[in-house]
């Protein structure tokens, strides 16, 4: 996948980053569902909202599912996380161990749902403001539906948007479900992100 | 009346913050304030209410010291988060139900329940800019509640809707795997569906893909016509079908245009407002063959394929009541084979089939389409002719038929031809009777046998009055048999020289209960035609046989006097006679040579098998054997030197004409004359004058019997004269010293 802002080192580093945290996120859920949980995320990139929507349409399929939480503070922007519709089903089936035979989820599976992202968004939302030695707020999650396209666009403030994706393997005993993290930022947060990136790596890794 | 305030203003902030307690209090949820040291500073009325823990117990404390759960963990790691990286948590209740022991009062106010919790986690910093967390716990018990009867309906319906689909394939798989074709149709006639035996029956593509009427495939075989589009349920056959009649014409077409036979069973039924019929559709050809079969079974003979009695019966009926329409002449021919039991005897039964095979194809090839040849059982055949003609067609037809069943067969490498006896009956308007006109032909068959077989008669009216008698004397001649109401008649046989009496004819006699004594010329040929004279023969033997023994052990008879039995020729050929012989000598104890069977010259020559073979064994059981009414047959004197014979009975005749026939002196003097150089005893019966007697003596005939010595008489007439020596007294004295 192809990155138009950050370097191929910087990629590498923050996909490294992001196992790191993602792997707490995997902690917390293996106990809450009370079964071996693992996440992992092996490509990261960086894009402008429109490539970054056909990317993600190219991924997923046309109809997704995604789990919104909005953060602020010196550094603002939307996490989602993104399932193709079916896969939400599989994944509420996958920790709740019910049989989710609706085309929709119930009140309380929808809850479940987003505590997983909650607890995934977090752990990469903590990872970013460790990277960036700053305080992100971050929301309570709320959950979309709808085209790719469309959950971008409604969580972007405008068309300059740039989009962090990291594609992520989710994987519990007998399900593989993949869905996909973006954070979605303004020029502005994108720019300070991408500094911020380029200082840790640079002390990660003196010339 | 509650004022809008503003709450930016400072000056109301007092105001608001009492308001907020207010409704923090009125709330139906819980809210937990937490401070930067994880204190609990706020603790509002629900939660007092549903964890039974006062709001000033709990202020001051931390969760994790008012509740010791280990369930807690979750929460305190959000509210971890919270306060030190302020990030947001849910905690949903499908994966952390019950994190806080709450409980609280059941809607129906008896009991306690447990609180199922949605719990949020958020980051709050104050106005002195204190981080603070706030825990906000929603009761979702009604909700889990409610999704839990959804899930038990939802897993309910699921049930329901799999006993459904199985119970759907059930039915699917009946209706696929039945070997009837099942076709839905609508009114119009167009096909909504059909089973794979339907596919199968007419050739279809499965699944359907063309637009397809029921008319194109079922039509009705007298019209062979498509019903009309309009309506097929209301066109002839469809509606007959439906009120539940059968439709016999009804003919399945395949896409190859063929045709077959077939069943149709239509019922109507509703579905989804439309009304829809289900024909049910069976392919009959094959019942149909076999329906063919068991006719042809019932109807045909099986051993020549051709018509059989019942069905030759069920024609003769037709073509009664067509020659009463039309007035044609039909007529109606027995055919019987002359002698067939002797080649069945001779041949065997294979080669006896093979004839009758034969014979029936022979007749088959005679007759025109119209007529019918049937085979009655044994080698009694029929033919009808239908339409025949008058007389002289018909007689035409019957010769055709003759010369066509002269035809040689070739059996095991020897060729043979049998003849055969007809009688026919003409079938006119004044035949009403079936039975009757069997009858007729087949007297005039019993007619042409009379005549010497090999010949055909027609029915005449004289014809059945000779035969009524001879009917009637048959089946009295049989009761008289099985009733043993035959009699024996006894004619003794003198020595002149020893002037005893030397041996005893027996005689058989028949008095019918109506006609009185019936002569022997007329029931013995009776007999030898019917067959009748086997069992008459045998008891005419054995009582002969135990009569004579009886005789003997009462001393009436001389123990040397012998007893002379008539033997017809069936008896002489039957293979049994040898045996049946010895068994009735065995129990009579009579001694063999005491028994002298009589045979005229015409029964040994009537016999297929060698005559001195016969007569050896006969012999050989010890017996005499006499030539009766010798001199009228085929007289051969070459027999009379070759065959084992004791004596010779001179016919009556040239005894009767001794005196008025020169010719007969002569010949029944060479007879005796011959007989004596043969070795062989002579006999004279029926002497009836002292004349034939002298001449009989003066030519040394010694034995004699005649109405002049004594007339045949019954066992007790018999017995009478030997105890009072009638013949000592009255008889013998007319023989010469």
């Amino acid at each position: 996948m192809s990155s138009e802002v950050l370097s191929e080192v910087q990629l590498d580093v923050l996909s490294e980053l992001f196992n790191i945290g993602i792997g707490q996120a995997a902690a917390s859920l293996s106990d809450m569902i009370a079964d071996n949980v693992d996440l992992s995320v092996p490509i990261v990139s960086c894009l402008p909202l429109d490539k970054a929507s056909i990317e993600l349409a190219k991924m997923t399929s046309s109809d997704i599912s995604a789990v919104k939480q909005s953060f602020s503070g010196e550094f603002s922007g939307n996490a989602l996380l993104i399932f193709p519709q079916r896969d939400s089903l599989e994944l509420v089936k996958a920790i709740l161990g019910t049989d989710v035979s609706l085309e929709h989820l119930s009140e309380l599976e929808e809850d479940a749902l987003l505590e997983v992202g909650n607890v995934i968004l977090n752990a990469c939302i903590c990872t970013i403001s460790d990277i960036l030695g700053c305080e992100i707020i971050g929301e309570i999650p709320t959950r979309q539906q709808g085209s790719c396209k469309q959950i971008l666009s409604m969580s972007s403030e405008n068309e300059e948007s740039y989009v962090l994706l990291l594609s992520m393997l989710f994987s519990i005993p007998n399900h593989d479900i993949k869905g996909t993290i973006s954070f979605i930022m303004n020029m502005g947060a994108l720019q300070q992100f991408i500094s911020l990136v380029d200082q840790y790596v640079d002390k990660l890794m003196p010339q | 009346m509650v004022r809008a305030i503003n709450v930016t203003d400072p000056r109301n902030h007092t105001q608001l913050e009492s308001f907020s307690l207010l409704a923090l209090g009125l709330l139906d949820s819980g809210v937990i304030l937490i401070d930067r040291e994880k204190k609990i500073v706020l603790w509002n009325q629900w939660m007092e209410d549903v964890s039974g823990i006062s709001q000033q117990h709990a202020v001051g404390n931390r969760i994790e010291e008012l509740f010791k759960e280990k369930k807690t963990g979750r929460l305190l790691q959000a509210i971890d988060y919270a306060l030190e990286r302020r990030l947001s948590s849910l905690l949903s209740s499908s994966l952390n139900r019950y994190v806080l022991p709450l409980l609280m009062n059941s809607s129906s106010g008896l009991e306690t329940q447990p609180v199922a919790q949605s719990i949020t986690v958020k980051p709050l910093i104050d106005q002195q800019e204190n981080r603070l967390c706030l825990v906000h716990i929603s009761n979702v018990t009604d909700v889990v509640k409610r999704e839990s009867m959804l899930k038990q309906q939802g897993k309910d319906l699921k049930q329901l809707a799999h006993e459904n689909a199985v119970s759907e394939q059930r039915v699917r798989s009946i209706i696929e795997s039945t070997l009837d074709g099942i076709i839905t149709f609508n009114r119009q006639g167009s096909i909504q569906s059909y089973n794979p035996a339907a596919a199968l029956l007419f050739s279809l593509p499965l699944p359907m893909k063309n637009d397809c009427f029921l008319q194109s495939l079922i039509v009705d075989l007298n019209k062979y016509s498509q019903l009309p589009i309009d309506g097929a349920v209301k066109s002839l056959g469809y509606t007959r079908i439906l009120a539940g009649e059968k439709w016999p014409e009804a003919v399945g077409i395949n896409s190859s245009g063929d045709s077959f036979p077939v069943e149709i069973s239509v019922t109507p039924m509703n579905v989804d407002e439309e009304i829809l019929f289900t024909a049910v559709i069976r392919d009959i050809s094959e019942r149909q063959e076999s329906e063919k079969k068991l006719t042809q079974l019932a109807r045909y003979d099986f051993l020549t394929g051709l018509a059989n009695r019942s069905f030759l019966y069920e024609r003769l009926e037709l073509s009664i009541m067509r020659v009463k329409r039309d007035g044609h002449l039909s007529a109606l021919v027995f055919i019987d084979l002359d002698r067939f039991k002797n080649i069945n005897d001779t041949l065997g039964h294979s080669a006896g089939d093979e004839l009758l095979k034969h014979f029936a194809n022979c007749l088959n090839d005679a007759i025109r389409d119209v007529d019918l040849a049937a085979r009655l059982g044994g080698d009694e055949f029929a033919v009808i002719l239908e339409n025949s003609g008058d007389k002289t067609h018909i007689t035409h037809a019957i010769e055709r038929i003759c010369k066509s069943l002269a035809t040689p067969l070739t059996i095991e490498g020897s060729q043979m031809s049998v003849s055969c006896s007809l009688g026919i009956s003409i079938i006119d308007s004044s035949i009403s009777d079936c039975d009757e006109l069997v009858k007729s032909a087949d007297v005039a068959m019993y007619h042409a046998k009379a005549k010497g077989r090999d010949n055909y008669q027609f029915f005449t009216s004289d014809l059945r009055s000779k035969t009524d008698v001879k009917l009637s004397l048959e089946s009295a001649l049989q009761k008289a048999i099985n009733d043993e109401t035959l009699d024996l008649n006894y004619q003794p046989i003198f020595d002149i020289k020893e002037k005893k009496l030397a041996g005893i004819e027996t005689l058989m006699r028949w008095n019918h209960p109506e006609l009185g004594n019936v002569s022997p010329a007329t029931f013995i040929p009776l007999m030898e035609e019917t067959g009748l004279i086997g069992q008459a023969g045998e008891w005419v033997l054995k009582t002969a046989c135990h009569q004579l023994k009886l005789w003997h052990d009462q001393g009436l008879v001389d123990e040397d006097c012998s007893i002379a039995v008539n033997f017809s020729a069936r008896q002489f050929k039957d293979f049994e006679t040898v045996k049946m012989i010895q068994k009735i000598l065995t129990e009579s104890q009579l001694p063999s040579h005491l028994l002298d069977i009589e045979l005229t010259e015409s029964t040994l020559m009537a016999s297929h098998r060698n005559p001195q073979e016969i007569l050896e064994e006969l012999k050989n059981v010890g017996l005499k054997l006499s030539i009766d009414d010798f001199g009228t047959g085929y007289s051969s004197l070459s027999y009379l030197k070759q065959f084992p014979i004791n004596n010779l009975k001179i016919d009556r005749s040239f005894i009767e004409d001794l005196n008025e026939d020169s010719n007969s002196e002569a010949i029944v003097k060479t007879i005796i004359d011959l007989a004596h150089n043969l070795g062989l005893t002579v006999i004279a019966e029926g002497i009836e004058d002292v004349t034939s007697l002298r001449f009989l003596e003066n030519h040394d005939c010694r034995m004699v019997q005649g109405f002049l010595l004594a007339k045949p008489m019954s066992k007790a007439q018999f017995e009478d004269c030997c105890r009072r020596k009638i013949w000592e007294q009255e008889t013998f004295f007319l023989f010469e010293e």
